[in-house]
Parts: structure tokens; sequence; C-alpha cells
């Protein structure tokens, strides 16, 4: 049996164990402005940020950006413009017309302009990729500084999927030409939301 | 095979490319320092990754043990291949049971290690790599000449001619954002239509039995959220024990490959989605006998982020093709050895030893010492080289008697001073071919010596 083979090559020849490293991540922290960094770190990745009022607000930004696109799907409650009813889709065929999906995102990191979605922001793990453009609402005061603070608040994880989502989908191929738009959206632009308003 | 240095000097025939490629190159690595500066901690982020993956090659049997219990519990099918030929096996069982006829892959340097393509090329199946660099490189039949950028070593008016070919683009003289959306388009077509989705692994986490794939393409999740079955093929050396830890890795990854502070996506995969099926490759192939070499197991810490390549000056100028070997550069240079020494011979001798790899790495590998080690170890089992071997016979002899030292660096100030150049470059016949030697003193060092010493 393979299995056996290797675990065992392995026992045979792993090194003298050597203890896991005591992480304090605090020390990482520094006192940062982290709307501002996290608004520069996305339009550092050819993202684009927007500070909205309110989810009212936001559409009105969105129909300025987009005009009238003719497929939607909105999963951000409050942003009710959806044409595409994603329920009554199966196939990723299906999807491949979607020009804007609208989706909430749960946090953002400062650091890097992340931010994350998992499976219940997105109903079908394709949407946020196949979509021509993409859209993510974020509570701006969800932003942790970076990624120590972003796993620690994980570590309750227990969905099938969830990525981090840091500007549109990008190639550099090409003689290290960057393109914005590779196989994923062409555009991703992240909404400020202060929930209190 | 041929070896290193007669590779590098076919690439090293056109100039101009060594030059665009250096360049190239060095910009990436700029690029990395730029945003390394720029983390509070960067040096023990590096410190903190490199305990980590020691502590958990120390304990490896154990954390992919936990690793396979997690993912089962995940519903995850795990799966175990000694070497290339039975991981090449396992998916191809895979894809048959699944009746998988299109398969679209991200990147993953295993499943070139493992020369998979061609064997599921020879089974009728149509496998299309999705990286836009590794789609280049395949649609030249060329392996990718570097782990993180595929296709660096090839010009945009290659790319143009290698499109318009295969994929009937018109000629527009290389203009990348014409080429990357018809690649979109044309890959776009491969995702809807594909049966199944191959990748690789960046991290696997033993805690959780979650798998993350890192790309800025987007081309891992097209291929797997677009299919109903997802393969994930992994050497054992991916695991990392705790969640939290992928938060040390994820902030070095990105920021030591290509200068950005993480890639677009960061995708964490732990079960598949309802009906559909999610196989993993666990894969050795040579890595655990690695890990029993103590002078060379630290390298199976490699993260694949390519820093090593970019910042060395031997890999800039040579071209990742030169070293004949799945991963390239200094990295590449002190594994493949251990997977094959006799055809890898060659590699350990690719680098100036500057140590610049050793400085940037992420998980601090001892690689340039381990360069060294490697070049003892291969010089004591081959005595091949009889010119070098007498060389060093008597210059150990020469060194070793002050007094046939003096006459010798005498004989040798004197004869360089008054022998005409093209002999004396001859002596030094590859050292000479890029830059003149240097000018020789009047008197030799001792008699300088001599001299000075009383003033």
């Amino acid at each position: 049996m393979s299995r056996e083979d290797i675990l065992s090559n392995i026992k045979k020849n792993v090194p003298v164990l050597t203890e896991l490293p005591i992480i304090t991540y605090k020390d990482f922290n520094e006192v940062r402005d982290l709307k501002k960094l996290f608004i520069e770190n996305i339009e550092a990745t050819g993202g684009k940020a927007i500070i909205a009022e309110d989810k009212n607000d936001a559409a009105l930004h969105i129909k300025d950006l987009f005009g009238e696109p003719g497929n939607v799907i909105s999963l951000s409650e409050g942003i009710n413009i959806s044409t595409i009813n994603p329920t009554e889709i199966s196939s990723a065929k299906e999807f491949d017309q979607l020009e804007l999906a609208i989706l909430d995102a749960q946090f953002g990191v400062a650091e890097n302009g992340a931010v994350w979605v998992s499976e219940k922001n997105i109903y079908n793990r394709v949407i946020p990729f196949i979509t021509l453009h993409l859209v993510l609402v974020l509570n701006e005061e969800q932003i942790m500084e970076n990624m120590h603070d972003a796993y620690e608040k994980l570590s309750s994880f227990e969905e099938g999927y969830g990525v981090f989502i840091s500007g549109p989908s990008k190639t550099a191929d090409i003689e290290q030409s960057l393109v914005i738009g590779a196989q994923g959206p062409l555009s991703t632009t992240i909404f400020l939301i202060n929930q209190n308003n | 095979m041929i070896g290193h240095p007669q590779a590098a000097e076919i690439f090293n025939e056109d100039e101009e490319r060594v030059n665009w490629h250096d360049k190239s190159l060095w910009g990436v690595r700029q690029k990395r320092d730029n945003v390394a500066s720029k983390v509070k901690g960067w040096e023990e982020l590096r410190e903190l990754a490199s305990e980590i993956k020691a502590h958990t090659l120390s304990k490896l049997d154990e954390y992919l043990i936990q690793f396979e219990i997690q993912a089962k519990k995940n519903r995850a099918i795990v799966h175990w291949a000694t070497n290339a030929e039975e991981h090449n096996k396992i998916v191809y069982k895979i894809l048959n049971e699944h009746n998988a006829k299109n398969v679209v892959k991200s990147k993953s340097m295993l499943t070139e290690e493992c020369g998979l393509n061609h064997y599921l090329g020879k089974k009728e199946i149509d496998i299309v790599d999705t990286d836009l660099g590794e789609r280049i490189v395949q649609l030249a039949k060329e392996p990718p000449s570097h782990i993180v950028m595929p296709a660096i070593h090839k010009k945009r008016e290659e790319i143009d001619e290698l499109f318009h070919q295969h994929l009937k683009t018109e000629l527009s003289g290389g203009d990348e954002v014409y080429l990357a959306r018809e690649a979109r388009k044309h890959l776009r077509q491969k995702f809807l239509n594909a049966d199944a989705a191959i990748t690789g692994v960046n991290f696997a986490v033993a805690e959780t039995g979650i798998i993350v794939v890192c790309t800025n393409e987007g081309n891992a999740d097209m291929g797997v959220h677009s299919t109903k079955l997802h393969i994930a093929c992994m050497g054992i050396e991916k695991l990392v024990p705790k969640l939290e830890h992928l938060g040390i890795f994820l902030r070095l990854l990105a920021r030591s490959a290509t200068g950005q502070p993480i890639t677009a996506y960061t995708s964490h995969f732990r079960s598949p989605k309802k009906g559909n099926d999610f196989h993993i490759v666990i894969v050795d192939n040579g890595r655990s006998n690695h890990l029993g070499m103590p002078d060379f197991r630290n390298s199976l810490r490699c993260i694949r982020c390519g820093a090593c390549m970019n910042t060395c000056p031997v890999y800039r100028r040579s071209g990742g093709h030169s070293y004949n070997a799945t991963v390239p550069g200094p990295i590449g240079s002190i594994l493949s050895p251990g997977f094959d020494l006799s055809k890898y011979s060659s590699l350990p001798f690719a680098s100036s030893l500057c140590g610049s790899c050793s400085n940037v790495c992420p998980v601090k590998i001892d690689i340039h010492p381990q360069l060294y080690k490697w070049r003892q170890v291969i010089t004591e089992k081959s005595h091949k080289d009889r010119i070098k071997n007498i060389v060093i016979f008597i210059s150990s002899r020469i060194f070793s008697k002050p007094s046939a030292f003096k006459l010798c660096s005498k004989f040798g100030n004197l004869s360089l001073r008054l022998l005409p150049q093209s002999i004396t470059n001859s002596l030094v016949k590859g050292w000479t071919k890029h830059r003149m030697l240097p000018k020789v003193p009047e008197n030799t060092f001792t008699e300088w010596y001599k001299k000075n010493r009383m003033l």
C-alpha cells in the first residue's frame, strides 16, 4: 500500500522533533488608519473603492458605474436590482452571460485590500468568478489590519468554501505587462458602507 | 542530456534576449523589496515561517494522517501516490470513472514534475492549462521556464505568433491587452465545456483538512466551480499545522513572488458543492527520501515563490530552461539532485554562491550553503573532470610550499605582464569571454609587502 509505504518512510526519515514557535501576533500590529490603508491597497490591486452612505447610495453609484446592465444578480440585501434568480440556474454555462454580481463581503484586510467572502455570501461558487463585473459590499467597521487578524476571525470557519478577493482578476504573463481582467471579472468594486447610517 | 553550462551557452547566443530576461526578473525582485520593506516585522515573519515548516517536517507523518482524517470528514476522497507514475494513474482512474474527457488545469508544478499532461494526452484526454503563462508554453510545446511566471522567457511577438497559429487571432504586434482578451475567450469556452478541473495546492491545513490555492487570474476557481469534479494534487511537504499559520505564509508568499501584498484570489476549499466530487492526491515522488538527508532536507520547506530565481544572477542570465528541471534556479538546483543525482549533477555548479537566494527566501532555506554541499557530494562521487583534478592537485602542491608559491607567483606575474593578451586570455578561457583580465601590478604582493612594511 502506497499510503503505508510513504508514511513509514517519512517516519524513518523525519528529523529530531522541533517545537512550534510561540507566536505573538499582536507584535505585527501598528497604529494605522485602516480605512485609508485598505482603500489605497484596493486601488493598488486595480480595484475600485467607493465610500457610500448606505445601500441606497451604493445602488445609485452602481447605476452610475454600470448603467443598465442586462444580467444582474444581487445577493446584497437592500440592493434589489437582480434580473436573474440564481436559484433557477444550475450550471456554469447559464451564468456565462452574467454582467454584474453584487455580493456582501464579511470583512476586509487593510494590509492587502482583500475581502473575505464565503459560501453563504455567494450562493453559487462560480458567481464571483464568472461575472463580468463584481461588486462587493462591506461594512466599513469590518476592516482588519492584517492577515493574522483575518485568520483569528476565521478561526471558527466551518463552511465548504471561502475566498479572499483582492481586486479584479489579472495577469502579467505577457512580458510582465499588467492586464486587468484575466479569467475572472474585468473589474472589482468595493463599497464601504457605514452600517449605522 | 546536456548540462547547465552547455544549455546556458545556447541561451547566451542572443545577448539582447539575455539582457531583456535579466532586466524583467530583476524588476520583479525590486518589486519584492519594495513591498517587503513596508511590512512591520518582515524578518520575524520569515523566521516564524521557517520554524513552522521545520516543525511540520519533524512530524510530517502525523500531520499527514491528521490532514487525511479531516479531509475525509469534509467529504474529500484522499489518495496516496508513491511516485509520478502512480500519481498519473490515480488521476486518470478518477477521470475515467467520471467519464471526463475535457479537463482544465490550473498551475501545478507537481503535475509538471509527474508529466501528467503527456500521460493524459496519450489516453485521449484533452487537458488544457488555464493559467495564461502556462497556456502559452503549452501551445509552444515547452515546459515552464519559471515556477511563478511560466512564460517569462517569451517575447510578446512570439506569443502573438503562437496565438495567431493556434487560436487564429490577428497579428497584433504583441498587444498584451488584445492577446489576454483573446486568451480569456478561448479559455472561457474550455472552462464551460470541461468535465473536470485539476488544481495544485499552495497550502494544506492539517487541523482542518482545507487546501488553499492562490491565483491572480481566477483560473483555478473558474475551473473548479464550472465542473463537477475537482482533483487537487499536492506534494507531502505542502502541509501547515493550523489555519492561523496561513496568515504568516500568505503574507510572505505573494510579496516574495511578484511583489504583490496578496494574490487576487486565495481560495479555501474544504468540501465539494453538493453533488460534486473532490479528490486529493498526496504525492511523495522522492520527497520522503529527501527528508532523510540531513544536509538537504531543509529544501522541503520551500513554498514555491520563485524569489530565489528572480534574484539569482545565474538564473537571470541563463534562463529557466537551461536547468532542464521542473523547478529551475537556486531552489531547483538543491532539490533536483536529491531526486536524481547523476541527471542533475551540473545544477549545484550553476551559481556564484553569492547568497542572494538565501537572503530573499521567505522560509529561510540555507540555499547557497546547500549548493556548496551538493558540490562536495558530486565532486566526491565523480572524478570525470580530469583537467580540474590535475589543476587542483598541482595547486595544492604549490600552495603548501612557500618556496614553490613564491617562484610561481613571480613567474605568473611576469608572464601575465609580458605575454600577448591572446595567450593570457586563453589560459582562463571561460572567464575572459565577456571581460578583460585585470591590469597586472608590477610587483607580486610579497615584493610589495617587503618594500612597504617598514613604512
